[in-house]
């Protein structure tokens, strides 16, 4: 499970660092970080190494983009399966240094619905990074609807853990 | 992450945020409280030292869940067998039997919880429960096999296995008189009468039973000494027991425990029961014999004392029942033979006067007429009984 979670990490580390260019070393440092952090938290049990391990392979992949070419990066529905897959092994490795006896119906679900959500996220990701691949719209209009798109999502996910 | 997408216009980021965002919303939308119970079944289970018992935590659900981890709470002196204690399984709706098998290390009384955890698809969240009732689990320590156990000096009323100093119905010879009305022609002993010219009959020791009390001593905080205490006693409640004596127990504590002698199958249970709940309680307080229920030691009764000669308050309370009259014999459990002394010359030191007190303490109640013998858990203890029996005889005539 811990090696399934290192070697998606590793994967996203890779590619944000080869993506970084002047940066690759920053980059690189961050993406290991959030390897280490996964690590850790598989290997004593942690609970929050999966969350701040996510993060910071999310931080370095973001800091190869803004560091990077402008250009669209079309591995990044990819990048984001590779992360889901990291953050998913990397909570049920945590979860199991607790000894525990799964049933065979528990894990042959969780290893399919972790595979499904990555194949999900990737399908998302290309789904939304598709409309960039055209001639870029920029503008104050455009960045005020994103920013009112972001504040609605919150808002949203906000709402529903108030009422669960 | 979303913010940065827009600040940083790259799209790329959008995409890596989305699936967590929408792992989020969808989850916390489908989550609804579980309605999971749980119970264990059977409630109580009993064992010997050595066995294994089998239970099984029941969940119940009215809706499909998807991952139920049942986890037991095993105390020290249970193990779990087969792997650890804690299983996930899925819950389709209904009830579904989640077995667990526990080996039974040591004797003692022990709760089992059971816990619930209910965790929806990919952890968003989860719900902690606990089974209404948990598991009591009561272990009775491997009976040593006893052939004999220090008899009684006075027999009670009801018919039993000790022969009785009166005369009266019996089996065993006790003298010859002269033939009085009344007597069974049976009991007339011919070749006397024969020899004597006038008829004489046989007179029998009767068959009675006796009252023992088996006084713990759980002052001491020594586990080893407790441990064999509660060994001995159980080996010495059955087997009078088994004889038709009434056998009681006092635990002299920190807390105060009791048994009322009385005979049958239902107080071996109720002793070993009492035994097995013994603990050492740390108590500053002062305690006498005066705080024992006075039903608890009836007159006439053998009061056999298992006391590491560790704590001043038991010693005073032995040594008051004793200048009471009451028929008292005492196997120390200090268990000096198999406790080493501790490194260096002061550890060494310390181990010879700890030695040199209990030997001390041995002494003076040999003094007072009270037989003793030391049982460290080493040999039988048919065999420190044996010395305890043949102590007694030579105490006797001391006292008398």
């Amino acid at each position: 499970m811990l090696a399934g979670a290192l070697a998606a990490a590793a994967a996203v580390a890779v590619r944000a660092a080869l993506l970084a260019g002047a940066q690759a070393e920053a980059v690189a440092a961050a993406g290991a970080a959030g390897c280490a952090v996964l690590l850790l938290g598989g290997v004593t049990g942690w609970a929050g190494g999966a969350p701040w391990g996510v993060a910071a392979l999310a931080a370095a992949y973001g800091g190869a983009l803004a560091a990077g070419p402008a250009a669209l990066d079309g591995w990044a529905p990819a990048v984001a399966a590779g992360i889901v897959v990291a953050g998913e092994m990397g909570a049920w490795a945590a979860e199991l240094r607790t000894p525990l006896r799964l049933d065979r119906g528990v894990v042959v679900r969780r290893v399919g619905l972790v595979l499904g959500t990555a194949v999900a996220a990737a399908g998302a990701g290309l789904a939304l990074i598709a409309p960039g691949a055209g001639p870029a719209v920029a503008g104050p209009l455009i960045t005020a609807a994103g920013v009112a798109a972001v504040v609605a999502a919150v808002a949203v996910i906000r709402t529903l853990a108030r009422r669960a | 992450m979303l913010l940065a997408a827009v600040g940083l216009r790259r799209p790329e980021l959008v995409a890596v945020a989305a699936p967590f965002g929408l792992i989020a919303a969808v989850g916390l939308a489908r989550s609804a409280p579980p309605g999971v119970t749980a119970r264990m079944t059977p409630g109580e289970v009993r064992a010997i030292e050595g066995d294994r018992v089998s239970a099984a935590v029941e969940i119940s659900s009215p809706h499909s869940q998807w991952q139920v981890e049942v986890g037991l709470g095993v105390p020290d002196g249970l193990t779990p067998v087969g792997g650890p204690p804690r299983r996930a399984v899925r819950l389709r709706g209904g009830s579904t039997s989640v077995p667990f098998e526990l080996s039974c290390d040591r004797w003692g009384g022990f709760v089992v919880p059971a816990r619930i955890r209910v965790r929806e698809p990919l952890g968003l969240r989860v719900w902690d429960g606990e089974a209404a009732a948990p598991l009591q689990v009561r272990v009775h320590p491997q009976i040593e096999p006893l052939r004999q156990a220090p008899r009684p000096v006075r027999t009670q009323a009801s018919v039993g296995s000790d022969t009785s100093r009166t005369a009266g119905e019996g089996l065993e010879f006790a003298d010859l008189r002269p033939y009085q009305h009344g007597d069974r022609l049976r009991r007339v002993n011919w070749r006397v009468s024969a020899r004597r010219g006038t008829l004489h009959t046989n007179v029998h020791h009767p068959e009675r039973n006796a009252d023992v009390v088996l006084f713990l001593d759980s002052f001491a905080e020594s586990p080893v000494s407790l441990d064999l205490a509660v060994r001995a006693a159980s080996a010495l409640a059955t087997v009078y027991l088994r004889g038709r004596d009434r056998v009681g127990v006092v635990g002299f504590g920190g807390v105060l425990r009791w048994v009322l002698p009385s005979a049958g199958r239902a107080q071996t249970y109720r002793v070993l029961d009492s035994l097995i709940d013994t603990e050492v309680v740390t108590s500053y307080a002062w305690r006498d014999v005066d705080i024992i229920p006075t039903r608890t030691l009836p007159p006439g009764a053998l009061v056999l004392a298992l006391t590491p000669l560790a704590d001043d308050r038991a010693l005073a309370a032995l040594a008051a029942l004793r200048a009471r009259g009451f028929d008292l014999a005492v196997v120390d459990v200090s268990a000096t033979g198999r406790t080493p002394a501790s490194a260096g010359a002061v550890g060494d030191l310390a181990h010879r006067l700890w030695v040199l007190r209990h030997e001390g303490l041995r002494a003076r109640y040999r003094r007072l007429g009270v037989p003793v013998v030391q049982w460290d858990g080493l040999e039988p203890l048919a065999v420190s009984l044996a010395q305890l029996r043949e102590a007694r005889r030579y105490a006797r005539t001391v006292r008398s």
